[in-house]
């Protein structure tokens, strides 16, 4: 008797063989009523010597990461797969990425309100405090599920999904098996109260990891389990959701192996109207690092997501200082108005103009110890005692920004932008000792349109601060030929560095090229050593210098 | 009214099934247990040669740290805890590698610890990142060398009580005529093997006063110990960054292989406090087979 295994197997097999013996590159192609699409991406680098500004020696001079997505949809099925090739991972990527290989597949169908998805999958619990699994390139973070998931609308309003299997670890599978339990109410829609303004929606998840333990040395827990449970509540523009999670004891070795149990509280309220929102967000997060193995650090086998609180900056300059999220305690606080100036008024100019103000704060939670012969986070208690509400003496970042967004004629719009940024690099980038940084940036983006397809745009950068590397300026300028062609050339200069042989110029001259899905890009240039972080998970950013090239492509 | 009594059982039905799936296992004191691992603290070392050999494993942990690394000394901590619990059947080798042990050019922090380029190419394999952090016999966990120093216990004892792929004897001579040092080691397999396997000899030094930083209040003063006692530092690699090979290919059941070195030691070094490390590991993923440890002169 065929295993249900081999039946998987022989599932992908044949879907595999449809795949590469049909001609799919070129346009969506059609499988017995059936349709195939994807997309490719590939970003190659040949580094060039540069010790000066601390570039890794690299052996191999060329780097490549690539991945390509193929999908087949047949009304209500789904099948697909992601091969992946790291020729070896480029810089500031997890080296543990190497080879060729098809990490990511699944199969799914939906049938009577049921849907089942076998194979690789992605999802998310509420905000993601107990659970969440997705992929960001840009990080090389990829914490997919591989094993069975299902979702039910049993009743109208609501809504079921359970899930069981292990997740990725590079071209592999980490060793604990992730359990986890999710139901969403619409209550409105349950006791037909659907002409009621007030909408509510409550939901609560259950998740638990397994992983055997032989420890020697600790009682480990082989059984974690984190639930949570949230509420949500919206009335025209108006709208509140707060989700409180909690997680039993999971020694681990980003805690130093301590006993206490974690906790996650996540409030945001907003409100908008026509020209005007605002946005109020609070969290507080106690020992949450939760991940399918106990021994990992860093961005790997992670099973839940702790949301960030803080703006994610798009500007070479703003983004220099970004937050990256502390999962063993930080308490954030978030606040953001966006109002439109009318048009036809003195402030707001003939087209109007956006203001948007933002503060964001995130400091240490509050650690007392459990005794008086217990230091902080000793290894095999329960760690130390906390105060809900109180903050801890540690300010970890603090952002204030202001960014004004105005059209003054049909060809010139800009944005200015300042941000007052506090940073505490000891904590988020791990450096101990290190200064915490205050910095004052302002940026001016400008753009002139000479027709509807030529256009100029200009950036003026300039960050300015007493600790780290001191003041920074940067121009860029960039032509576009709309649709097809765009042309750049930037310079990011550290003119005030305190070390006057360390006043690098990181110049970067790039174009591309677009046509149809297609999309071209070659540089070169010298990239500054720093991080990088993309909602609150951050990875570290070498120094380097050399010719980049991406191919992008879909169909 | 139907559809409420119909929706509670739905929802009751889900908490039962749910919350009897995932059990969860809530520990209750002690959280660690009582120590198994038999450790032998009755020395085989005498004086300046060891009689006898130590035929049990002997672990070697790297600890990767730097002088103004300010969560290094809670690691050095952990390392000395750890030598404690046991005994001669660990080698603790303090490797200062990375920003946070170079060099300032002026003020406490002048001093430099690090030998290179050897733990720069060292650490080009392990890709350590962060510090503090730690090699377990250079072995892989879960596809990587690096261990936070609140793993090192497990993993240690974890092989502890493993018997050990290769049994080695260090012995220092010295020279009263040339005045040098000389450094034999013996290396015997107790197992059958293949492969590129590679001897490694260090000078380590304890017992260095140098400023250190620290952020924490219970190990000393913050941010700065001034006379800060450093243990454990590796001062020299006396056969090249990945050592001498001793076994290619094919070894057999008994197989010994002996190795001299003469040292070189330099003026500032005290060598009441210098010893010997060597150890065997396995050139293709180098894990290390067994380690070992010989202080240079009689105390």
């Amino acid at each position: 008797m065929m295993t249900m295994k081999n039946y998987f197997r022989k599932v992908y097999t044949i879907f595999i063989l449809s795949v590469v013996l049909s001609p799919i590159f070129a346009k969506s192609q059609t499988i017995g009523g059936g349709q195939i699409h994807g997309n490719f991406q590939m970003d190659a680098q040949y580094y060039l010597k540069d010790s000066l500004i601390g570039a890794p020696n690299v052996p191999e001079k060329l780097l490549m990461n690539g991945f390509a997505n193929i999908i087949y949809s047949n009304g209500n099925f789904n099948a697909g797969i992601r091969f992946e090739s790291y020729q070896n991972a480029m810089l500031g990527f997890d080296p543990r990425y190497k080879g060729n290989g098809i990490p990511y597949r699944f199969a799914s169908y939906t049938n009577d309100g049921l849907q089942v998805t076998v194979g690789n999958f992605y999802d998310q619990f509420g905000s993601g405090m107990v659970f969440r699994t997705y992929e960001e390139r840009s990080l090389g973070y990829d914490n997919a599920m591989d094993g069975i998931h299902v979702k039910y609308k049993p009743y109208k309003g609501i809504e079921l999904k359970g899930l069981i299997g292990n997740q990725r670890f590079f071209f592999d599978k980490g060793v604990g098996i992730v359990r986890g339990f999710d139901g969403n109410f619409f209550i409105n829609d349950i006791f037909g109260l659907d002409a009621m303004k007030t909408k509510y929606t409550i939901g609560g998840s259950f998740v638990s990891k397994y992983q055997p333990s032989s420890d020697p040395v600790y009682n480990l827990p082989e059984n974690v389990g984190a639930y949570a449970g949230r509420l949500n509540i919206t009335r025209s523009g108006f709208g509140i959701m707060g989700e409180y999670a909690y997680k039993i004891n999971d020694p681990n070795a980003s805690n130093n192996m301590i006993y206490k149990h974690g906790e996650g509280l996540f409030v945001s309220t907003s409100y908008s109207q026509k020209g005007l929102g605002v946005i109020l967000s609070a969290k507080r997060i106690d020992n949450m690092d939760f991940r399918s193995d106990r021994n990992e650090v860093g961005n790997v086998l992670i099973i839940n997501y702790l949301p960030a609180l803080t703006k994610q900056h798009a500007y070479t300059l703003t983004a220099m200082y970004p937050y990256g999220t502390q999962p063993n305690g930080e308490i954030g606080y978030e606040g953001s108005i966006m109002y439109n100036i009318k048009k036809d008024s003195w402030l707001g100019g003939s087209y109007g103009t956006k203001v948007s103000v933002n503060y964001s704060l995130a400091n240490s939670i509050d650690k007392q110890k459990l005794n008086d012969t217990i230091a902080i986070g000793t290894d095999g208690t329960l760690g130390y005692k906390s105060d809900f509400f109180k903050m801890g003496d540690k300010k970890y970042f603090e952002d204030f920004n202001i960014e004004i967004n105005r059209k003054f004629s049909k060809s010139i719009k800009a944005i200015l932008t300042y941000a007052y940024i506090t940073y505490n690099k000891d904590i988020i980038e791990g450096h101990p000792g290190a200064p915490t940084i205050f910095a004052n940036i302002v940026v001016l983006d400008i753009s002139y349109k000479f027709n509807t397809t030529n256009t100029l745009r200009m950036e003026l950068h300039s960050l300015m601060a007493k600790q780290d590397e001191h003041d920074w300026a940067m121009c860029l300028l960039e032509y576009t030929i709309a649709p097809k062609w765009f042309f750049s050339v930037a310079d990011l200069y550290n003119y005030d560095n305190p070390d006057t042989k360390r006043r690098f110029h990181y110049y970067n001259a790039a174009f591309g090229f677009t046509k149809g899905t297609n999309r071209f890009a070659l540089s070169y240039g010298k990239q500054r050593q720093g991080i990088t972080c993309v909602g609150g998970v951050c990875r570290q950013v070498p120094a380097s210098n050399g010719i980049s090239l991406t191919i992008t492509s879909s169909f | 009214m139907k559809n409420i009594i119909k929706i509670s059982k739905l929802l009751l039905l889900t908490l039962v099934i749910a919350f009897s799936f995932f059990a969860c296992s809530k520990i209750d004191e002690p959280y660690k247990k009582q120590q198994s691992v038999i450790i032998d603290t009755t020395g085989v070392l005498t004086g300046n040669t060891i009689t006898d050999t130590i035929d049990k494993r002997v672990v070697l942990l790297e600890d990767y740290t730097g002088h103004t690394c300010v969560n290094c000394p809670k690691a050095h901590v952990k390392a000395h805890e750890l030598l404690q619990k046991y005994g001669n059947q660990l080698v603790v080798l303090a490797v200062h590698q990375g920003t946070f042990a170079a060099p300032a050019s002026s003020g406490d922090y002048t001093y430099d610890f690090r030998v290179l380029p050897t733990v720069d190419e060292w650490n080009a394999v392990w890709s350590i990142t962060g510090y503090p952090a730690g090699l377990i016999n250079r072995t892989k966990y879960n596809g990587s060398f690096v261990n936070a120093y609140g793993s090192w216990d497990g993993k240690i004892a974890s092989i502890v009580t493993t018997s050990p792929e290769a049994i080695i004897n260090v012995k220092n001579y010295y020279n009263t005529t040339t005045s040098n040092y000389t450094t034999r080691v013996n290396t015997k397999f107790n197992i059958a093997l293949t492969g590129n396997y590679k001897l490694c000899v260090c000078i380590m030094e304890d017992s260095i006063i140098k400023p250190q930083k620290n952020s924490d209040p219970s190990i000393g003063s913050t941010p700065d110990i001034i006379d800060y006692v450093h243990m454990h530092v590796l001062r020299s690699v006396v056969n090249s960054t990945w050592g001498t090979t001793i076994g290619n290919a094919s070894i057999k059941i008994g197989d010994t292989f002996n190795n001299s070195y003469t040292l070189t030691l330099k003026s500032d070094w005290k060598k009441d406090n210098l010893s010997i490390v060597a150890f065997v590991y396995d050139a293709s993923d180098y894990h290390v087979l067994q380690a070992a440890l010989a202080p240079l002169n009689n105390k």
